[in-house]
């Protein structure tokens, strides 16, 4: 936007709120659209009701930030909804396409202004529109049309003897020199007579311009000299009908629902970031604090260090409880952004001329806010590989004996303290010999070598690998995999990958609730300390000689009557003089589980994590790494990576 | 006239543009990485953030040196990334006048080409400008050997997460 401060700053204060609104209403619109679908024999009035005043909202407040493009697309779907209200037309199919279409373009723009980037073009999907509405009227013309002033209102001051009058501002640095900007001219206005409109609209050329309509008992020449200060004004004349119906008004929808009572703060994520990280502090300072009592302890009469001790443990509990109410602030439901993805996918599987019925389950699961914007483009991703790699097209599909509509299924699921994401398909499944050969053509295996199962991940993950020789459309260009488990990397997360030949695919994420604080095992190996996601660790064995079983370069230990292989610190990371037999913790479930060797446990702790995000240090295997309040740092384990077959692990 | 940092390695001068230094300490602890490339020392608690630390003796091949009192952790700033360098001791501020500095002699090959801004003469000695991206920048030589599981993540620079 490019626009002098002052101005910029009366705009911005308008923006965040317009956004998120808006996002409101599209997301209204995106399930309408979608229930729709499902029934599209039955459009409910209500519906079409419902839908109609979300684009006729959306068109309102573009309208008052002055977003042009978003401004005529809500106009035009609203016009198009008109006509169905009015029983001017049916929902056809093509019609409900074309609504679908306008949402994602109208989410398009929006992402556009949001991050400052070029408008996609929406001339085409207007005109295209409005001949789709009864009575096919001509687009409108001029793009900063100025909508939005209250017809009815003007009527009104004219009624009581008023002028009305159309004043553009055309800011200048020059000018707010002379202290002439928006808002003095604001008050100027205001002083004359009332205000009926006041929208910054920005022309073809990037300027920033102020229009305002005034509605004033004040002669003629109460503006004369305005020139001078870059305003032009006229009197006020009602822009060309853009729309039949406008001039002839619709029936007024009848009333939105009143929005209920203020019970919903929003707050910006930052403030909430802030928060967190203070409590992160707090947690530190509770850590050192009790680190030092325990020294202070002995040289004190017991009675004094019990009182302490008391103390620091109400100190950590009521620390704990801020945490987590701090936490519970930041948690949203999953299920906008299942709607979202829902939308897409069915967007999706019309381009492709697919049938695809999608479950969702969970939607009430609430997770971190940062974490629903981060997970958006890895489940994308995971969505359009299941379209365009896993289902199989109808035909083939009903040869099959399957239905003939492919399922995709969305679940999302609280475990403790992470939330457990799944995207399944029931389509063909990863078809194994062939990840093997393009792994092979790759060299990613060997050749000769088998593809074990659970290493089919860590190939379809590897860098610019795909199945698909030429990349379609649907899956992207040359990013595959890799995106995704880098972005569940990221996040400290893991992910798994079940397939079945014939039956489908499942990938499942599992993710930490928060970020930025966690409980941890702190272990010790040789002189090193080591910080343990405590959420990873099943139990705590201790390691008897004669144990230990040998095999090849493994060592095996039978636990609970089941064989688990030992993994040991001090050999994957080189630490000389541990100990052989210390103790482990058994991590990871089912056939991936493993016991990790240390020499001895130092303790649970609460822990801040750090990233380690710097190139020189970062490393699979290292989720972060933690400061214990007296100046060290401590290395975080990512158990996940540290579990992968020794095969893919550095070995020396 | 620009504004260096000067620093001690080996017995030689190094600079380092100022504006691209946030402070210099003392080392206190440091928690070894490891695998990482050899030149990382490992990483260390400064003001707060968890750092990387960065031997410049290993860096430009010299003989490792057990810290001393003087030794100094030179944190510096290169596009998103926070690094600390190790040096043998760092105590001067000097303006060096661009019209003083030359470009590295082309006799110097190999390695140090890359990293060498150029030679500075001040008084009676030499200091050596540095390119603080080139010394930054995770070389093949630098990294250790990847596994095949973990192919080209390590090496070019990755995106630090947003902090957000």
């Amino acid at each position: 936007m490019p626009t002098s401060s002052g101005e910029s700053q009366f705009f911005s204060e308008f923006l965040d709120d317009f956004f998120a609104e808006s996002e409101e209403h599209l997301a209204l619109a995106r399930r309408i659209l979608l229930s729709l679908e499902e029934a599209p024999d039955e459009p409910g009035l209500a519906q079409i009701d419902e839908l109609f005043r979300a684009f006729h909202s959306l068109k309102g407040l573009a309208g008052m930030v002055g977003v042009g493009e978003i401004e005529l697309l809500s106009h035009e779907l609203e016009a198009l909804l008109r006509a169905l209200r009015m029983g001017d037309a049916d929902l056809s199919d093509e019609m409900l396409g074309a609504l679908i279409g306008g949402v994602r373009l109208l989410e398009q723009c929006l992402v556009a202004r949001k991050t400052g980037a070029a408008a996609p073009p929406v001339e085409a999907t207007i005109r295209a529109l409005a001949d789709m509405t009864e009575g096919s009227r001509s687009a409108p013309t001029t793009p900063t049309a100025p909508g939005g002033a209250e017809p009815a209102k003007i009527a009104a001051a004219l009624a009581q003897g008023m002028r009305v009058w159309r004043i553009v501002f055309t800011p200048s640095a020059s000018l707010a020199e002379r202290g002439v900007h928006v808002n003095s001219i604001r008050e100027r206005l205001l002083a004359l007579g009332e205000l009926l409109r006041a929208a910054p609209q920005v022309s073809p050329g990037g300027m920033l311009t102020f229009d305002f309509v005034l509605a004033s008992a004040a002669p003629e020449r109460a503006f004369d000299g305005w020139a001078a200060d870059g305003l032009a004004v006229a009197p006020y004349t009602q822009p060309a009908a853009p729309s039949a119906p406008a001039a002839s008004p619709a029936p007024p929808a009848s009333p939105a629902p009143p929005i209920p009572a203020g019970t919903v703060v929003r707050v910006d994520l930052e403030r909430l970031d802030d928060l967190m990280r203070m409590v992160g502090d707090l947690v530190i300072a509770n850590a050192r604090l009790e680190e030092q009592i325990a020294q202070a302890a002995p040289l004190l009469p017991s009675a004094d260090a019990r009182a302490l001790y008391d103390l620091v443990g109400a100190f950590q509990r009521q620390t704990r409880s801020l945490r987590a109410g701090v936490m519970r602030t930041r948690l949203v439901p999953i299920g906008e952004s299942f709607g979202r993805i829902q939308f897409m996918a069915r967007d999706l599987a019309r381009d492709l001329g697919r049938q695809l019925a999608v479950v969702i389950q969970g939607e009430h699961t609430e997770i971190d806010k940062f974490l629903v914007d981060w997970l958006m483009d890895p489940l994308m991703h995971l969505v359009r590989n299941a379209l365009s790699h896993g289902l199989e097209p109808t035909q083939e599909r009903v040869s099959l004996g399957k239905p003939s509509a492919g399922r995709l299924t969305l679940r999302a699921a609280a475990d403790g303290e992470h939330v457990v994401v799944t995207v399944a398909d029931d389509g063909r499944g990863i078809d194994i010999g062939r990840v093997a050969a393009r792994a092979r053509a790759h060299g990613l295996l060997a050749e000769g070598e088998e593809l074990a199962p659970d290493h089919i991940l860590d190939i379809l993950c590897a860098p610019g690998f795909s199945t698909r020789d030429q990349a379609d459309r649907v899956s992207g260009r040359g990013v595959g995999m890799d995106v995704v488990a880098n972005a569940v990397h990221e996040l400290r997360g893991a992910l798994a990958l079940e397939t079945v030949a014939g039956q489908g695919t499942t990938f499942t994420l599992r993710l930490p609730l928060t970020l930025a604080i966690m409980d941890a095992l702190l272990v010790a190996v040789a002189d090193q300390c080591f910080a343990i996601p405590l959420s990873a660790i099943g139990e705590i064995i201790s390691l008897e000689p004669g144990q230990i079983t040998p095999l090849e370069r493994n060592e095996l230990i039978t636990h609970r009557g089941a064989p688990l292989p030992l993994v040991r610190i001090a050999q994957r990371f080189q630490i000389a003089g541990a100990l052989h037999h210390g103790y482990a913790c058994v991590v990871g479930e089912g056939g991936g589980a493993a016991a990790l060797v240390f020499d001895r446990a130092l303790g649970k702790r609460e822990i801040v994590v750090r990233p380690l995000n710097d190139p020189l240090v970062a490393q699979p295997y290292l989720a972060g790494a933690t400061e214990l309040g007296d100046g060290r740092v401590v290395l975080l384990l990512d158990v996940a990576a540290l579990l992968r077959p020794a095969s893919a692990a550095r070995e020396s | 006239m620009s504004e260096y940092i000067l620093c001690e390695l080996a017995g030689a001068t190094y600079a380092i543009p100022s504006i691209a230094v946030r402070y210099v300490e003392m080392i206190e602890q440091i928690t070894p990485v490891p695998n990482a490339p050899p030149a990382v020392e490992g990483i260390v608690l400064s003001r707060g953030q968890v750092i990387p630390a960065l031997s410049l003796r290993a860096r430009f091949g010299f003989a490792p040196q057990p810290h001393t009192l003087r030794t100094r952790l030179v944190v510096v700033a290169s596009g998103e990334r926070v690094v600390g360098l190790i040096v043998d001791t760092a105590r001067e501020f000097a303006r060096i006048d661009a019209a003083a500095i030359s470009p590295p002699p082309a006799a110097i090959s190999g390695l140090s080409g890359s990293y060498l801004e150029g030679v500075a003469t001040l008084g009676q000695r030499l200091a050596l400008l540095l390119r603080l991206d080139e010394v930054l920048k995770i070389t093949d030589s630098l990294a250790p050997d990847a596994g095949p599981d973990e192919g080209e993540r390590d090496h070019g620079i990755l995106q630090p997460t947003e902090e957000r």
